[in-house]
């Protein structure tokens, strides 16, 4: 469904070369849920940005469905973009629309019929849980609602692909479940291949098929993440496992607490 | 009293043919001005850094001239235009291409307020830079637009005034052929209180209106 080559993302940062993806490669399959697990800067986001090419890689392939998306052009990768969607840690609606028209925006840039966007906006907002909220603005909305319509949107375009953004960094632990109940929904139902980049490891443990560990632009370790969390290697992945652990032993010792 | 306002109410109706008008093309001159300077900035949608400081620069320029003097360097060019400068009609054109500039920063400001992850959203669903500048950044920019605006007229009423002084018509040229040349300080002072209402009026307004299509 993709695969990676060598891929290679700088930056300049005041004048000097910032290395954030330091020749990349891995394959993601249909239907899978992969998750790109590292610390803030170890260039999981610059990663994801590019499957998209919302950052223009210095080097390397990115292939869907066996197409290099770096070789096409303007038009052409308007129209893969609406098969490789995206959701972001903020939701970036727009503020100005309603609930309704925030999830008709993809289509009427895409130039469907009235008709055609208003049965397929409702079918779409009745799947993600909001057929209340329809004529709400984003302002009225909790942040899991947000991220509804977001998802809503990403998918008026029947994607193959869905790339999250830290998705659910910004949710608290509820709302995040839920979130993530919807994106594990729409996985199997619709057969939506998910890559997503988290610092959570609770979010890769939840839905994850996959998992790739990232440390300063290199990944460190990969596979099917059952394999990969009984047997961590990298220092990243200790510490994520360590701290998740640590924090459930608190939980548990608060509730004996509170039992006592 | 009636002979007051036999003679201000005409010169008020002139004063708002031009701020009207005067609006209206400055708009159509300098919104996509704006847009263009958004657009072309370093990282922007069309990264035409370069093209962006030679427009940056000439809106400069041209906001640097004084009014008064701005006018009597387009007189050949509403001669050209509307076929006369003195008058209403002639005023508009060195009215309009005054104010574009600003409008133009104007626009340019409000559009820099809309987070820029909202355009990358709109990027994200395949969207063209065309269909970004119109549904995504005029559309989420609508209230600052609005208030821009509002201060442009304001702006253009005080200008409109100063036209007036040389041959432009409307309440400026009132308060100076009666209020000045004339001693009639009761003109003077209608012609101010007339002024003061239109700004508040036009301030009031603009205020309420982009209050209102405010979802933010």
């Amino acid at each position: 469904m993709i695969q990676i080559n060598n891929l290679r993302k700088s930056y300049l940062v005041n004048g000097t070369k910032v290395e954030a993806v330091k020749g990349i490669s891995f394959n993601v399959e249909k239907g899978q849920i992969f998750g790109v697990i590292g610390k803030s800067g170890a260039g999981k986001s610059s990663l994801l940005r590019c499957l998209n090419l919302l950052e223009i890689p210095d080097e390397g392939e990115i292939l869907i469905e066996g197409r290099d998306i770096t070789k096409l052009n303007p038009k052409e990768l308007r129209n893969i973009r609406k098969e490789v969607s995206m959701i972001f840690q903020h939701f970036n609606l727009l503020k100005n629309s309603t609930v309704f028209k925030n999830v008709a925006f993809p289509l009427e840039i895409a130039g469907y019929k009235k008709d055609e966007i208003d049965s397929r906006v409702l079918e779409l907002i009745d799947l993600v849980g909001l057929k209340d909220k329809k004529d709400e603005y984003p302002a009225n909305l909790s942040g899991g609602q947000k991220q509804r319509v977001a998802i809503a949107r990403a998918l008026a375009n029947n994607p193959k692909i869905l790339l999250c953004d830290e998705a659910t960094s910004a949710l608290d632990p509820l709302t995040t479940k839920q979130i993530l109940d919807l994106i594990l929904e729409l996985n199997r139902k619709l057969g939506l291949t998910v890559v997503l980049i988290t610092h959570e490891m609770d979010v890769v443990d939840r839905i994850c098929t996959h998992v790739a560990v990232m440390e300063k632009g290199e990944i460190v370790e990969i596979g099917i993440k059952d394999d990969v969390f009984k047997n961590p290697k990298s220092k990243t992945l200790k510490q994520f496992l360590q701290s998740e652990r640590g924090s459930k032993v608190i939980v548990l010792e608060k509730k004996k607490d509170k039992a006592i | 009293m009636n002979e007051i306002i036999k003679l201000v109410l005409p010169s008020f109706l002139d004063t708002l043919y031009m701020v009207f008008l005067s609006t209206l093309f400055s708009i159509l001159l300098g919104a996509p001005l704006g847009i263009t300077l958004v657009l072309t900035e370093k990282d922007g949608l069309i990264n035409m850094p370069k093209l962006n400081t030679i427009l940056g620069t000439i809106i400069n320029i041209t906001r640097s001239i004084p009014f008064v003097i701005l006018i009597i360097l387009l007189f050949p060019l509403s001669r050209v235009i509307v076929g006369t400068s003195i008058g209403k009609e002639a005023a508009v054109v060195p009215l309009s291409i005054a104010a574009a500039p600003f409008v133009a920063r104007v626009v340019e400001s409000a559009l820099k307020e809309i987070d820029k992850g909202i355009v990358e959203a709109a990027i994200s669903l395949g969207a063209s830079t065309n269909q970004i500048v119109f549904k995504v950044l005029l559309k989420e920019a609508l209230p600052g637009l609005v208030l821009g605006i509002t201060l442009t007229m304001v702006n253009i009423i005080g200008y409109s005034a100063m036209a007036g002084v040389i041959g432009g018509g409307g309440i400026g040229d009132l308060a100076v052929r009666y209020g000045y040349q004339r001693f009639r300080t009761d003109i003077l002072i209608a012609t101010v209180v007339v002024l003061v209402l239109l700004v508040e009026i036009t301030q009031r307004s603009g205020n309420y209106i982009a209050k209102k299509i405010d979802r933010r």
